[in-house]
């Protein structure tokens, strides 16, 4: 019996000894620095008039529409979104040129932050083609974050005659994307 | 500080188990009792035996495929995020975390009074099973975003990942058919104490430029998450594993979520020299009826972005929901429904088999007199080569395995593998079982190449336990 507990003594060294040396030079706490960056691309708003919907106001028609946009505050952007770039593209074939505006709203419907974009006139129905990126660096996301209200507007510059009417062709377009670089700590 | 690191090792070896059951040490070890339990059919020397309760047989097993701890807790002062990013683009979706541990709570068997060819075999075994399939597309869109990947199709059925903890009752009958063939079966009533199945998924996420704007993002999923034991979890206050296997105790003896399994086996030796063993383990289902909580997504949606429709010409303020009914609508198309479900799960089917070749002095040692029960008869040497295959959903996780195997003394006989896996080309394993008086204690343990540091190891199992085993004074 003496022999037995020997050896049985022997074996649990030897496991103990594997357990032992199990692991050499590593950090768990590492976890802890854990950083994820993705970049999620996504279509945002869009719309088209033909150059028909600007020849039935007079003057200079403009339209206008909005949007609540509480998307930036909720909290999944609220605390990991860290910068942003949006992408506008303006495609014009009218032989007009147009002013455009993005509007953005805080929740008590101050306007905090604007882009304008001129858009020139097509010649012979060549699309002219406006890109326009708006980059929100760490520093102004803040902004992002506290819009609740997006507007966009077009308005129609009728410098020279003739004016357009129902048998004008061509038409102008809004296209818009965004990619909202993440953070997750 | 060494020490707290193993803690912590050993808890993450249980908490992610990776790899495969195979127990390559275990099978065809005919002097060790635990042996029938991969294959019934095996050839059994002794007249009963009897494992020491909760001591008979502790097995834990942990693998990762892809990647070490060393790989990405090594503290070489690199950046972990490097080492994340490193790792991570070398996984892909067939590289699989695989953890399991059981233990055997009774173990015994005995020969038949009666009709001495026939052995019975019976116990209790407590199993924990894990294992996830790398979900490559979703963990790439959630690390990088998709940002940049147009038309790359992420592929929403990656996520295919079981855990389950159970405890089985089985009774196995052994029989002698005649001279050279052997055969069995077992039969198995598992008890599943909780249950969580995400097997049957499918759906892509897809971006391509849009017709009406910069782009237009598709998915379709067909997504399902089924769990049993739960969602009464919810109501109790788990705030660590403690609590945890608290909760699940008494479930352990009924918990109302039944299955059925079963084990087959035969050893056949046409001579001397040769032997051929098969066996197919836990071919089984569980059904799940009680305490149940599923979790779909099932629908399809193209989104191109929000359509400004501008009610007509005018400077009065147009203020709509857009956003809102977006959103609505992408609830409604894709619902995410928490049900409940009956439904069923497969445990992992084993397949074993083995060609054995054996050698050596015939009847070795015959003479000497141990006084241990220990068999004898037969070559003192064996070489072979062993098969093992694993059954998960959509994929089958194969080893193959080179051993030799020898009686060294009467109380000591011991067997080394070398094992080809996914896991790694360099496993080798060593089991020994040894006899003093009655009892028998046995060892295996593969990957020891690195047990100087396990952290290195893609994969490791141990397995060791005691028995006590009745002298057959035939």
């Amino acid at each position: 019996m003496k022999g037995v507990s020997k050896i049985i003594g022997w074996i649990g060294a030897v496991i103990l000894m594997m357990f032992s040396s199990c692991v050499d030079d590593v950090d768990f706490d590492q976890a802890n620095d854990i950083v994820l960056d993705p970049a999620i691309e996504l279509s945002l708003v869009y719309f088209k008039f033909s150059a028909q919907d600007f020849a039935e106001a007079e003057g200079e028609p403009s339209y206008k529409d909005s949007t609540d946009a509480d998307l930036f505050s909720q909290d999944f952007f609220e605390y990991n979104l860290k910068a942003a770039e949006f992408y506008i593209e303006h495609t014009n074939t009218i032989n007009k040129p147009f002013f455009a505006e993005v509007l953005f709203f805080d929740a008590n419907d101050i306007e905090i932050y604007s882009v304008d974009v001129s858009i020139p006139a097509s010649t012979n129905g060549e699309p002219v083609i406006i890109p326009t990126l708006v980059y929100f660096p760490e520093d102004q996301i803040g902004i992002l974050k506290n819009t609740s209200k997006i507007t966009a507007e077009i308005a129609l510059i009728d410098e020279s005659p003739p004016p357009l009417d129902e048998n004008s062709e061509g038409s102008i377009e809004f296209n818009s994307s965004a990619i909202f670089y993440m953070e997750f700590k | 500080m060494i020490r707290k690191k193993c803690i912590l090792f050993f808890i993450l070896l249980i908490l992610y188990q990776v790899k495969a059951q195979n127990r390559q040490l275990l099978y065809n070890f005919r002097e060790i009792p635990q042996s029938v339990m991969v294959n019934p059919g095996v050839e059994i020397h002794q007249k009963a035996y009897a494992g020491i309760p909760f001591m008979s047989g502790i097995y834990a097993n942990a693998g990762s495929s892809g990647f070490t701890m060393h790989d990405l807790f090594s503290d070489d002062g690199v950046n972990f995020n490097v080492k994340v990013n490193r790792i991570l683009y070398d996984l892909n979706d067939k590289d699989i975390i695989d953890v399991s541990e059981q233990i055997e709570i009774l173990f015994g068997g005995y020969r038949s009074k009666k009709d001495r060819d026939n052995f019975y075999s019976f116990g209790v075994y407590q199993e924990l099973d894990f294992y996830n399939y790398w979900p490559n597309d979703i963990a790439r869109i959630a690390y990088e975003g998709n940002a940049g990947q147009l038309y790359r199709k992420y592929d929403l059925g990656d996520l295919n990942a079981q855990g389950e903890i159970i405890t089985a009752v089985h009774f196995g009958v052994n029989r002698k058919v005649n001279k050279s063939l052997t055969v069995g079966v077992r039969g198995k009533i598992y008890n599943s104490m909780i249950n969580i199945t995400a097997s049957r998924n499918s759906g892509t996420f897809v971006t391509v430029p849009g017709e009406d704007n910069v782009y237009r993002h598709m998915i379709n999923a067909d997504m399902e998450v089924h769990t049993s034991g739960y969602a009464s979890l919810w109501d109790k206050n788990i705030t660590g594993i403690r609590d945890f296997f608290k909760s699940i105790f008494w479930r352990g003896f009924f918990s109302g979520n039944l299955g059925l399994g079963m084990d087959l086996g035969f050893t056949y030796s046409p001579n001397d020299y040769w032997t051929y063993t098969g066996s197919l383990q836990d071919l089984g289902m569980m059904f799940h009826i009680t305490d149940l909580e599923s979790y779909t997504l099932r629908g399809a949606y193209a989104l191109e972005g929000i359509e400004f429709l501008f009610g007509q010409a005018t400077d009065d303020e147009f203020l709509n929901n857009y956003w809102d009914d977006l959103k609505d609508d992408l609830e409604e198309q894709i619902p995410l429904d928490t049900i409940k479900t009956v439904y069923t799960s497969f445990r992992p089917a084993k397949l074993n088999a083995a060609v054995i070749h054996n050698f050596g002095n015939l009847r070795y040692r015959k003479n000497y007199d141990c006084g241990c029960d220990v068999d004898d008869s037969g070559f003192e040497n064996s070489v072979g080569l062993q098969l093992f295959a694993i059954h998960r959903p959509h994929r089958i996780n194969a080893a193959l395995t080179a051993f030799y195997y020898r009686r060294i003394f009467n109380f000591l006989r011991a067997k080394v593998t070398y094992t080809l896996d996914k896991y790694s080309y360099n496993n080798v394993g060593l089991g020994i079982s040894t006899h003093f008086a009655n009892i028998n204690f046995y060892l295996l343990a593969d990957n020891i190449l690195t047990y100087g540091n396990l952290a290195k190891s893609n994969q490791a199992s141990v397995q060791f336990g005691f028995n006590y085993i009745f002298e057959d004074k035939r």
